[in-house]
């Protein structure tokens, strides 16, 4: 892992201080919250428009 | 609630439960708004600002551990809560009730490591736990226990889930700012989720238990059907009269 998190002091920290700072973790948990809105956006789409044509 | 007992009306003779709506669903919605911003006001009050005789720094912020945090990441990750938690509970339930809860519920899923977490993976997190909100409610209300506003699913529940998913997540990271301190681990989030379930509910449910046998701990029925409002209060909270509507249909 990037951030030296055995000391847990403020002495080591000198930029972002997050879990897997330094690492792909990131980027991959980025891509994956992207990922998620993104189906959410599609289903909640396709829910709605089912509502919608209930009431025709 | 155990020894509360469920409202008149939630349980059928078979077992079976009978959903009471809230009266106002603007309003319930508006309360769990409510309750999020004083989330947000509860869980930075967890920083301990230098300069205090309690403080562990003179100069910085840290938690009560000792452990580096800063309020930006702690208010950066309880919006990502909100937001997982609500698009979680919604694409679940598409129900408003269930979508704030599922707010609050993100924020709680998430409140165990707010200090440490990306962002996107507390939204996942929060996400993970508005999607299972709602099944947690009907697995309580299956045990015969009425939830009436949620609180034990969205603050037990998923609370105990948020404080295990650290032991996941946060496995290895210091626990406490001294020497040789103890790391974050899966065992001890799980000793620690039941060491919290029993402090919480063993004081609640003798102290509830006594208030039960002295007649103190529910109105009595004929008062409950006609309203706390006309009764206990009393006042008329809605003279214009609540006009009964059907139920919403599926």
């Amino acid at each position: 892992m990037g951030f030296p998190y055995d000391e847990a002091a403020w002495s080591v920290v000198d930029g972002a201080m997050f879990m897997g700072w330094g690492t792909a973790m990131p980027g991959v948990y980025t891509a994956i919250a992207a990922a998620v809105c993104a189906y959410v956006l599609w289903a909640g789409n396709k829910s709605e428009h089912k509502q919608f044509d209930k009431k025709k | 609630m155990i020894n509360l007992g469920p409202r008149i009306g939630k349980f059928n003779a078979d077992g079976s439960a009978n959903h009471i709506a809230g009266h106002n669903m603007p309003l319930t919605v508006t309360g769990l708004m409510l309750i999020i911003v004083g989330f947000w006001g509860f869980l930075m009050a967890c920083v301990i600002v230098p300069g205090e005789a309690w403080s562990w720094y003179g100069d910085k912020m840290s938690t009560i551990y000792g452990t580096p945090i800063t309020l930006s990441a702690l208010s950066f990750n309880i919006l990502m809560g909100v937001a997982g938690g609500i698009i979680g509970a919604w694409i679940w339930t598409k129900d408003p009730f269930w979508m704030m809860s599922g707010a609050l519920a993100g924020i709680i899923s998430t409140a165990s490591g707010l200090d440490i977490y990306f962002p996107a993976l507390a939204f996942i997190i929060a996400f993970s736990a508005g999607v299972i909100l709602q099944p947690c409610a009907n697995w309580l209300e299956r045990r015969g226990i009425d939830d009436a506003v949620g609180a034990v699913t969205v603050h037990g529940t998923i609370g105990l889930y948020g404080l295990i998913l650290l032991g996941v997540f946060g496995a290895g990271y210091p626990a406490l700012d001294i020497p040789d301190a103890p790391t974050v681990s899966l065992f001890g989030q799980i000793v620690a989720a039941v060491v919290f379930f029993l402090l919480g509910f063993v004081p609640g449910y003798v102290v509830s238990f006594i208030l039960k046998k002295m007649n103190m701990l529910r109105v009595p029925e004929h008062a409950e059907v006609a309203g706390m409002d006309t009764t206990k209060v009393p006042a008329q909270g809605y003279p214009e009269g609540i006009v009964a509507s059907p139920a919403a249909s599926d």
